[in-house]
């Protein structure tokens, strides 16, 4: 079971989705992706896309200065 | 008595070309090019660019049809991320198509193709242009072309958050939903649209319909090829801008294909000539057989005039009594004459100006779920309009980070390159004999490409590095108080 980062700083929506649903390819049930992002529609985007891909979002968090982190499990 | 004439730069159209017209030792016209001489190479500089970003860099090609770039860009986002607008979403990007397509034929009526017309073929060129035509038509007139234009404008700002490139549209949706109180104003904007399109095609009907002279040139054989066409059809074969399939008609007007965007490499070919930068897209199947016209030649022609012989007709009830009038006069589908461009581009504005007032009275164009979220990994993706020029294809590949790999753009204006170059050398062999020639002649040539409304730099993606013409303000007294360019 891996633990794979993504960087999404900077990166307005639908970017942010868009670079996890790539890199979603490379990971196998049961990985952890975890990512941190700073656009203000990621908390929603991010709970929406989980939804319809039937992953399970493991917590998400605010980390201050509009940054937030969060944890996916495949 | 061997002589070589140029035009440079031709005029009245986007971007910029020239005519180079070749003489015989009779004066004769013994060959003429329409030549594209600047490159740009736009898709090479998106390879290795994110793919999500191509909706925002593809629209800088052009300042004219930034919106049909954008849209269709979106559309190959769409397919790329295999992901399926909501409706309202689909609504919106429509409502904000129409509102372009009716400004941009507006734009080339009145300010490009027109002036030939309402000023005259053979006036001066100092009034041969939108200021001869506002002389002509009176201030009153020309307020509400400006004001149409502005008010399109104003929606296509209001949805694409840009007056000039749009930025709203998302793979799978668009940024914002529409409000209710902005659907009641495009509502009353929609209405006097429609309105001034049929203004329009009355102004056409008085100036050039009415007028042998012009009625001649519209019908005669100078401006005329008998070709293959291509648009985009509904699935009552009816034109649409938007989506649908891709449509193709053989010179007799019987139907030769009908294909998804997906497949259009399987029919489309491109050839190269060694004097001209544009691209030559041809019929695959039928070959390319040179700057010929007829059954045996896989030239096709694209634009309003190819959208409307494809079709079976509009899908609104105005522009179809026009659609209707128009083949009666001239004679039955399909029509090949090159300057009924013109007619069939105001009733394509008429349709543009009646989609839009449907769409803006759909209630659910308000659904405030105007997005969905891409969930595939991107591979490959198409996307298809027609833009106001013609069919326009976005092609993108990617990795599987999503960063392109390929580009390839088929621009409007690129699908007819061959026909403007037929219809250019047709012309200059009809109208230059015996080493005549006069401004008004070769106006009349330019005519020839005006009518098709071509981008060049759409075409060639071409943005020139120094402006080929100067722009001189001139005070009371004559004196140059400031020049441009």
């Amino acid at each position: 079971m891996a633990t794979v980062s993504l960087d999404c700083l900077g990166l307005k929506c639908p970017q942010p989705v868009l670079k996890i649903a790539a890199k979603s390819a490379e990971l196998k049930p049961g990985d952890l992706l975890e990512v941190i992002a700073d656009c203000p529609t990621f908390e929603k985007d991010i709970r929406q896309w989980c939804d319809r891909t039937k992953k399970t979002l493991l917590w998400i968090r605010e980390e201050g200065g509009g940054k937030m982190r969060c944890q996916i499990q495949f | 008595m061997a002589k070589r004439l140029t035009i440079d730069p031709i005029t009245r159209l986007e971007g910029h070309g020239k005519i180079e017209i070749f003489l015989d030792e009779e004066g004769d016209v013994k060959r003429a090019y329409f030549q594209v001489p600047e490159l740009r190479g736009f898709e090479a500089f998106c390879v290795g660019r994110p793919a999500e970003e191509m909706p925002r860099i593809t629209p800088k090609i052009c300042g004219v049809c930034p919106t049909a770039h954008h849209i269709c860009s979106t559309k190959a986002l769409d397919d790329l991320f295999k992901v399926e607008p909501m409706p309202a979403a689909k609504k919106i990007r429509e409502l904000m198509y129409s509102a372009f397509m009716l400004e941009d034929h507006t734009l080339h009526f009145f300010f490009l193709g027109g002036p030939d017309f309402v000023v005259g073929p053979s006036a001066p060129p100092a009034e041969r242009n939108i200021l001869g035509v506002i002389s002509r038509v009176g201030l009153e007139i020309a307020g509400k072309v400006i004001k149409l234009r502005k008010e399109c404008r104003d929606i296509i700002t209001l949805i694409g958050g840009r007056v000039i490139h749009p930025v709203c549209g998302l793979p799978g949706g668009i940024s914002k939903p529409l409000s209710e109180d902005d659907r009641l104003r495009i509502i009353e904007v929609a209405k006097s649209g429609v309105e001034f399109a049929r203004f329009a095609l009355k102004i056409f009907d008085d100036v050039v319909l009415k007028n042998p002279e012009y009625l001649d040139f519209v019908t005669g054989d100078i401006y005329k090829h008998e070709t293959y066409y291509m648009g985009l059809v509904d699935k009552a074969n009816k034109i649409n801008f938007y989506d649908g399939d891709i449509r193709i008609s053989m010179p007799d007007g019987k139907e030769f294909a009908k294909f998804r965007a997906r497949d259009y490499l399987e029919y489309i070919g491109e050839h190269v000539e060694p004097w001209s930068y544009i691209k030559f897209p041809y019929l695959r199947s039928v070959g390319w057989k040179g700057f010929v016209d007829g059954k045996d030649s896989g030239i096709y022609r694209v634009a309003p005039l190819a959208r409307l012989n494809v079709s079976e007709g509009m899908a609104t009830s105005l522009a179809q009594d026009e659609y209707e009038k128009m083949y009666e006069t001239l004679g039955g589908k399909p029509v090949h004459n090159t300057l009924a461009f013109h007619w069939a581009r105001l009733i394509e504005a008429l349709y543009a100006a009646e989609r839009l007032l449907e769409l803006a009275q759909d209630k659910e164009i308000t659904d405030s779920r105007v997005r969905n979220i891409p969930t595939a990994v991107p591979e490959e993706g198409i996307g298809v309009v027609e833009a106001p020029r013609g069919t326009l294809f976005h092609h993108y590949k990617t990795d599987r980070n999503g960063i392109l790999t390929e580009v390839n753009l088929i621009v409007a204006t690129l699908n007819n390159s061959a026909a403007l170059c037929m219809s250019v050398e047709k012309a200059a062999r009809s109208l230059i004999k015996k080493g005549k020639v006069s401004d008004g002649l070769l106006n009349m040539v330019e005519m020839a490409f005006r009518a098709y409304d071509p981008c060049l730099a759409c075409a060639t993606h071409c943005l020139s590095s120094k402006p080929s013409f100067l722009i001189k303000i001139i005070d009371s007294k004559g004196e140059v108080i400031r020049t441009f360019g």
